[in-house]
């Protein structure tokens, strides 16, 4: 079903919207979940939670991107579920993308004021400087936290080159962060 | 901030961008049968404007006025709505890519419309390295939700498209 009969299922209130949302993109959600909490079942309770809160909020909300916006309500989910359920016990995956996104950060001690939004802001700036391609990388890897070999079958190059492209990104990112605490 | 902030904020980039991410795979899955369905379609298109010269060229193109193609590699098409303009971004040996813009530099809608845009000049079977005025071209626009629209139609020089009435 296109995502606007979807949303106007949403709209009238109709419970069929969740079946038809799970349908739809369900599985994807859940493969987005997985990478993040690393567990069938906190994953299943993140999708779920996804669709629950798409139900509150659609209306009044009604987005363009149906599915960029029940993957980042998904996206949320599962961070809070891997504080909550492994705050002593880090991830794997997690761990590594976090050591990846470290190296971009000129000082620890930067912006601590910086928080979420904000941060995302400064990352759009960052992202519309990028050709489509790259944005398409960075995204793949630190949004939708695709592993390398993913990335370089999706965008049919070789996995050594995938991780170069990132690391040029990564560095083109420290500086524009290192240009952005100056001048904010 | 660290690591971990920074990587929680990626999740608050545009949509858009997320969107663009997720819907490029399948652009480039769908790039070599849309390139070879627009060849072929071409290809007995031209022969069959071989044998019909009176015909011009851009006699399918009833949704595109004035292809423009200017300086900086940018093609300009006028449908009957809007004024639209085509960035090329890759060039390949099957044609070119790119981004439907408006005149403003906006992607055109939501965005999430992509083009595949070959051209064939001269009726032959090797498209250009770059497309020039005269070619003629097909424009595949792929939306998100699988929709196709192929227009079909001349790219004229912008000197050409400015002596026109």
């Amino acid at each position: 079903m296109e995502d606007g009969r979807i949303l106007d299922l949403y709209w009238a209130r109709n419970e069929d919207a969740i079946h038809q949302t799970e349908i739809a993109y369900g599985a994807k959600l859940n493969r987005l979940a997985v990478r993040i909490v690393e567990n069938r079942e906190d994953a299943q309770e993140c999708v779920s939670d996804t669709y629950l809160k798409a139900w509150d909020t659609i209306p009044p909300q009604r987005p363009t991107y149906l599915f960029a916006y029940l993957a980042k309500i998904c996206r949320f989910c599962a961070f809070a579920v891997l504080d909550w359920r492994n705050a002593e016990k880090r991830r794997g995956n997690v761990v590594t993308l976090t050591e990846e996104m470290e190296l971009c950060i000129p000082d620890p001690a930067w912006d601590e004021h910086f928080r979420g939004e904000e941060l995302g802001e400064i990352l759009n700036r960052f992202l519309a400087g990028l050709s489509r391609e790259s944005r398409g990388l960075f995204l793949r890897r630190y949004w939708y936290m695709d592993s390398i070999e993913e990335i370089a079958r999706r965008y049919g190059m070789t996995p050594g080159s995938v991780k170069t492209r990132l690391h040029r990104i990564r560095g083109k990112l420290r500086s524009f962060l290192q240009q952005e605490g100056i001048s904010v | 901030m660290n690591g971990r902030q920074l990587l929680e904020a990626v999740g608050y980039v545009n949509s858009r961008y997320v969107q663009e991410a997720e819907t490029a795979p399948v652009f480039h899955r769908r790039f070599a049968f849309s390139a070879i369905a627009a060849c072929l379609c071409l290809i007995l298109g031209m022969g069959w404007l071989h044998g019909q010269r009176n015909l011009p060229t851009s006699s399918a193109a009833d949704e595109i006025d004035k292809p423009v193609l200017d300086d900086n590699g940018t093609v300009l098409i006028e449908d009957n709505e809007n004024c639209m303009v085509f960035r090329v971004e890759t060039l390949t040996k099957d044609g070119f890519l790119g981004t439907w813009l408006t005149p403003e530099g906006e992607p055109v809608e939501d965005g999430t419309w992509t083009v595949i845009l070959t051209t064939l000049r001269d009726g032959g079977n090797t498209p250009p390295d770059a497309p020039e005025a005269g070619d003629t071209f097909t424009v595949e626009v792929i939306s998100r939700d699988d929709e196709t629209r192929t227009l079909i139609g001349t790219i004229f020089s912008s000197g050409e498209e400015r002596s026109q009435p």
